[in-house]
C-alpha cells in the first residue's frame, strides 16, 4: 500500500533535498508540493493524503505554520498524519506539537533528513498512528534532567532506564527499542512499565501516547 | 535715576512740610503738616519700590508721579491767591491723575475700551469744569479734608468775570459732583478687577479694592455723622488720612502678594520635574494653574514642521491677537521655541510672566531632550532587535537549508560509492557539516530565539528552562504578547537575571520567573531563595548593568535586591506604549 504525501517546503534547495530522498521510496508517493501554508491546507483538502510533510515555518508568516497546520488538521483531518521538520532544535516546539495528542505526529530536525531511512520511517509511523520526535530533541531534555537532580524519582532510574525512557519519547516501539538496547521485549516492557509507575506517567501501553507523556514529563511540563 | 528720584521725593516731602507748616490759612496746621507729607513721601517710595521691581512697567513712574503732584498741591497752603489757585488746580489734577493710576494698577496702562472712554469723559468733564470755575467762580472747591482753610480761604485768583456768585457756587458743586461720581466709577473698575478669574490679578488688587471700600464707606459717613456729632470730625479725619495713606501702601502689598504668589507657583513648577513625568500636556497644565487661567493654551514650535504643534502633536496655527485672547510667543536666541494662548486679561508683561515662560521653557528643553533620548534609545534597541531577527532568519533559512542539501547530497554520494576510502572520507565530512549546523543552530539560538517571536515570553521562557541546570518555575500571569523590542528587552534580561541564579545562587536554589501586567505596563521578575550577592559591588561582572542598560533602552526600569543567605530578586516593569514601537510580536518589517 502506498502512502500518499502532501509536501510543503518554500525553501528550494530543501524541497529539492527532501524529494530525492523520497524519491527511492516505493511505498511514499509525493502528490502535491506547496511553498506556503494556505496552497499546502487547501493541497490537503483536495488530495485527502495519508501524511502531511512539512516545514516548520513557511509564508506568509514564516513562523510556526507547521505546527498550526497540525493543530487544525487534527480537528479538520483527524487521519492525517503530519511530519513536521524544523531547523530549530528546540523542545518546546515538539512540545506545541504534541500538546493536542501525539498520535499521527512526527518532529523531525531537518538534518535529519540525510538519514533517509529517518525521514521515511517518520512517514510510515505517522501514517500508521503513531509518533515520532527527533532523538536530537529527547536527548538535550534528557541531558538536562539528568543535569538538575531536582526530581529524586528520576534520579533513583538506573542509566539503563534513563536511555530506555528517552527511547520511549523518541515514539520506538517495544520491539525496536529491544532491539537497540539489546534485550528481550519482554525485558524492555518490564523496564519501561518499572519507569512508567515510578515516574507517575499513567498508561505505556500506547506508544503513541506514552511518548507525549514522556516528552513532557523531560519538558517539565507534566509529571 | 531711582536715586534722583529718591532724593526729589524727601525735597517733595520737606517742602510740602514746610508749606503746610507755615500757612497762614490752613485750619489744622499740625494734623495737615504729619498727613500731606506722609502722603508724598509713601508715593514715591512705592513709586520707586515698583519702578526698581518692573522696570518694563511704568506703574513705578505713575505712582511716583502722584506723590509729586500732590507735593504740588501745597502751593495752596499759601495765602496769596495765584499760589492758592495754582494749588487747587494742581488739586483737581491729582483727583484725575488718582483714578488713572487706579484704573491702570497693576498694569501700568489703561486695558480695555470702556476703562478708556472713562478716564477720557473724567479728564474732559474736569478740565470743562474747572475751565468755567476759574474765570467765573469767585471761590475754587474746598478740597479735601487736608486742604479745608475754612473760612480764610483765599479767592480765585484768575476769576476775570465777576459774574453771579451763585454761578460760581454752581459750578463749584457740579465739580465735586463729578468727581464724587468719577470715584465710584472708579471704585466699580477696581472692584471688577479684584473679581478677575487670574489668580495674580486678584492678588494684586484686593488689597486697593479694600482701601477702596474704607474710603467709600469713610466718605458716606463724613457727609453725615459731622454735622449731627461735632465731636467725630477728628476720629473721621484720621481715618481719610489713613485710607489715603493706604492707597501706596495697597499697591506696594497688592505687588508684594502678586510676587509672593508668583514665587510660589514657580517654584512649584520647578519642584514639579522631580515628580512626575513632563509631558507638554502635564507643562500646559503646570502654566494654567501658575497663571489662573484655566483656558490658557501651550504650542510647541516643531522645527521639523516648522510651525507650532499643540500638546498633544497636532499642527497648529497662532490665531491673531485679538480682544480676548492674546498670544505671547516665547523665544531664545531669536528662535521660537513656544508660544502662549490666554485671555487678554492676563498679566503677561509682569515678571511673572517671564518667569513663567523661562521656566517652562526649561521643562519643555528638558522634557524634549529626555524624550529624544528615550526616542533614541529605543530606536538603538529597535533597530539592534530587528537586526538579531535578520540575522537569526538568515542563518535558519538561508545558511542553514544550504547546509542541510550538502548534507543530503553527500550521503547520496556516499550511498552510490563503491569506494570504501572515500565513502569514509565522505562520512567525515558529512560530521564535520553536522558539526557545523549544531554550531549554526546555537550561534542563532542565540542571537534571537524564534519560540520568543512564534509564542512570546513565556514560552520563550520556558523554553529556555527545560535546558537549564537549576529548574526556573515560569508564572505567567497574562503578559500576552508585547512590542517586539521590549520582549527582546524583557526575554534578553530574565535569561541573564536566570544565568546567574544557575551561577551563584547554589545548588539548593529554587527560583521562580513570574510574567504579567500592570496597567499598561509589562511586568516580570526573577526570584530565588540563593545565597543572594552584593548588588552595589563594583565591576558589574554579572551584567547587572547591561540589563539595565537593556530595559532602559525601551523605557523600561529595573530593580535588584538581594539579601545575603534569602535570595535576590530582579523585578522589571516597562511602559506598553503602543505608539513606540511594533505593535505585534510577529509581523516582520525587514
Amino acid at each position: 500500500m502506498t502512502i500518499r504525501v502532501v509536501f510543503g517546503e518554500d525553501n528550494y534547495l530543501a524541497r529539492e533535498g527532501i524529494l530525492r530522498v523520497l524519491e527511492d521510496e516505493e511505498d511514499i508517493e509525493v502528490v502535491a508540493i506547496c511553498g506556503d501554508f494556505d496552497s499546502l491546507r487547501s493541497a490537503v483538502g483536495d488530495e485527502r493524503p495519508d501524511v502531511v510533510l512539512t516545514d516548520i515555518r513557511m509564508p506568509p508568516t514564516t513562523t510556526d505554520e507547521g505546527i498550526r497546520l497540525a493543530a487544525e488538521l487534527r480537528t479538520t483531518h483527524p487521519d492525517v498524519g503530519v511530519v513536521v521538520l524544523s531547523q530549530y532544535a528546540e523542545p518546546l516546539y515538539a512540545t506545541k506539537l504534541l500538546e493536542a495528542g501525539s498520535d499521527r505526529r512526527a518532529y523531525l530536525l531537518k538534518d535529519r533528513v540525510q538519514y533517509r531511512t529517518d525521514l521515511a520511517r517518520a512517514v510510515r509511523e505517522v501514517a500508521a498512528g503513531r509518533s515520532v520526535v527527533d532523538p536530537r530533541i529527547v536527548d538535550v531534555l534528557l541531558t538536562a534532567q539528568q543535569r538538575r537532580h531536582d526530581d529524586s524519582r528520576f534520579d533513583a532510574l538506573t542509566p539503563r532506564e534513563h536511555e530506555i525512557l528517552g527511547l520511549v519519547a523518541e515514539g520506538w516501539s517495544n520491539g525496536a527499542i529491544a532491539e537497540r538496547v539489546v534485550l528481550t521485549k519482554r525485558a524492555v516492557e518490564r523496564h519501561i512499565n518499572s519507569i512508567f509507575s515510578k515516574l507517575d506517567l499513567g498508561d505505556s501501553e500506547n506508544t503513541s501516547r506514552r511518548v507525549k507523556a514522556a516528552l513532557l514529563y523531560l519538558a517539565g511540563r507534566a509529571g | 535715576m531711582l536715586l534722583g528720584i529718591g532724593v526729589a521725593g524727601v525735597v517733595a516731602t520737606g517742602v510740602t512740610a514746610w508749606a503746610v507748616a507755615n500757612s497762614p490759612i490752613l485750619v489744622n496746621r499740625t494734623g495737615d503738616v504729619i498727613w500731606r507729607s506722609l502722603f508724598v513721601a509713601v508715593y514715591v517710595a512705592v513709586g520707586e519700590y515698583t519702578w526698581w521691581r518692573r522696570p518694563e512697567s511704568p506703574l513705578g513712574p505713575l505712582i511716583a508721579g502722584l506723590g509729586f503732584v500732590y507735593a504740588l498741591t501745597s502751593l495752596n497752603a499759601a495765602g496769596a491767591p495765584l499760589a492758592y489757585t495754582i494749588g487747587m488746580v494742581a488739586w483737581a489734577g491729582y483727583i484725575v491723575f488718582t483714578g488713572y493710576v487706579f484704573l491702570c494698577f497693576p498694569r501700568g496702562w489703561l486695558e480695555s475700551t470702556l476703562e478708556r472712554r472713562f478716564m477720557l469723559a473724567f479728564a474732559f468733564g474736569t478740565a470743562v469744569v474747572w475751565a468755567l470755575i476759574l474765570p467765573l467762580s469767585l471761590t475754587l472747591p474746598a478740597g479735601s479734608d487736608f486742604t479745608n482753610c475754612g473760612t480764610d480761604c483765599p479767592h480765585n485768583a484768575l476769576q476775570i468775570v465777576s459774574g453771579d456768585a451763585s454761578t460760581g457756587k454752581a459750578l463749584v458743586i457740579a465739580s465735586n459732583v463729578l468727581f464724587t461720581a468719577a470715584a465710584l466709577g472708579v471704585a466699580m473698575f477696581v472692584f471688577h478687577k479684584a473679581r478677575s478669574p487670574g489668580h495674580l490679578r486678584r492678588r494684586a488688587v484686593t488689597p486697593l479694592a479694600v482701601v477702596v471700600i474704607v474710603q467709600i464707606f469713610e466718605f458716606v459717613l463724613s457727609l453725615f455723622l459731622p454735622s449731627a456729632f461735632p465731636e467725630t470730625a477728628g476720629t473721621l479725619k484720621v481715618l481719610n488720612g489713613l485710607t489715603y495713606v493706604g492707597i501706596p501702601v495697597a499697591m506696594f502689598a497688592g505687588q508684594v502678594r502678586g510676587d509672593i504668589f508668583a514665587a510660589v507657583r514657580l517654584s512649584r513648577i520647578a519642584m514639579h520635574r522631580s515628580a512626575e513625568a513632563v509631558t507638554p500636556a502635564a507643562v500646559q497644565t503646570m502654566i494654567r494653574d501658575a497663571l489662573g487661567d484655566p483656558t490658557l493654551e501651550l504650542s510647541i514650535w516643531a522645527p521639523e514642521r516648522a510651525g507650532y504643534v499643540d500638546p498633544d502633536g497636532a499642527p497648529m496655527s497662532l490665531p491673531q491677537d485679538t480682544g480676548a485672547r492674546a498670544v505671547t510667543e516665547i523665544t531664545r536666541d531669536g528662535q521660537p521655541v513656544a508660544a502662549l494662548l490666554h485671555d487678554s486679561s492676563l498679566d503677561t508683561d509682569s515678571d511673572v510672566v517671564q518667569g513663567l515662560a523661562a521656566t517652562s521653557l526649561m521643562l519643555l528643553d528638558n522634557t524634549m531632550l529626555v524624550e529624544e533620548l528615550r526616542r533614541s534609545r529605543l530606536r538603538i534597541a529597535e533597530t539592534g532587535d530587528r537586526e538579531r531577527r535578520r540575522l537569526e532568519r538568515d542563518l535558519h533559512d538561508g545558511a542553514q537549508q544550504r547546509l542541510m542539501a550538502i548534507q543530503i547530497k553527500l550521503r547520496m554520494l556516499q550511498d552510490s560509492t563503491e569506494d570504501q576510502e572515500i565513502a569514509g572520507q565522505l562520512e567525515a565530512i558529512g560530521i564535520d557539516a553536522e558539526a557545523a549546523v549544531e554550531e549554526l543552530r546555537s550561534l542563532a539560538q542565540g542571537i534571537y530565539p524564534p519560540v520568543l517571536r512564534d509564542y512570546g515570553l513565556a514560552d520563550a521562557l520556558r523554553a529556555f528552562a527545560m535546558l537549564t541546570p537549576t529548574r526556573i518555575a515560569i508564572v505567567d500571569n497574562g503578559i500576552g504578547r508585547c512590542p517586539r523590542a521590549i520582549e527582546s528587552a524583557i526575554y534578553f534580561c530574565s535569561m541573564e537575571a536566570i544565568q546567574n541564579v544557575v551561577k551563584h545562587a547554589g545548588d539548593e536554589v529554587r527560583a521562580t520567573a513570574t510574567l504579567g501586567r500592570d496597567g499598561g505596563r509589562a511586568t516580570f521578575a526573577i526570584a530565588d531563595d540563593g545565597v543572594g550577592m552584593d548588588t552595589s559591588a563594583p565591576g558589574d561582572g554579572d551584567g547587572l548593568g547591561g540589563m539595565r542598560d537593556r530595559i532602559g533602552a525601551v523605557g523600561g526600569e529595573l530593580r535588584i535586591a538581594s539579601t545575603p543567605g534569602v535570595g535576590t530578586t530582579v523585578r522589571g516593569t516597562v511602559a506598553l506604549d503602543p505608539g513606540v514601537a511594533g505593535a505585534h510580536g510577529w509581523e516582520d518589517a525587514s
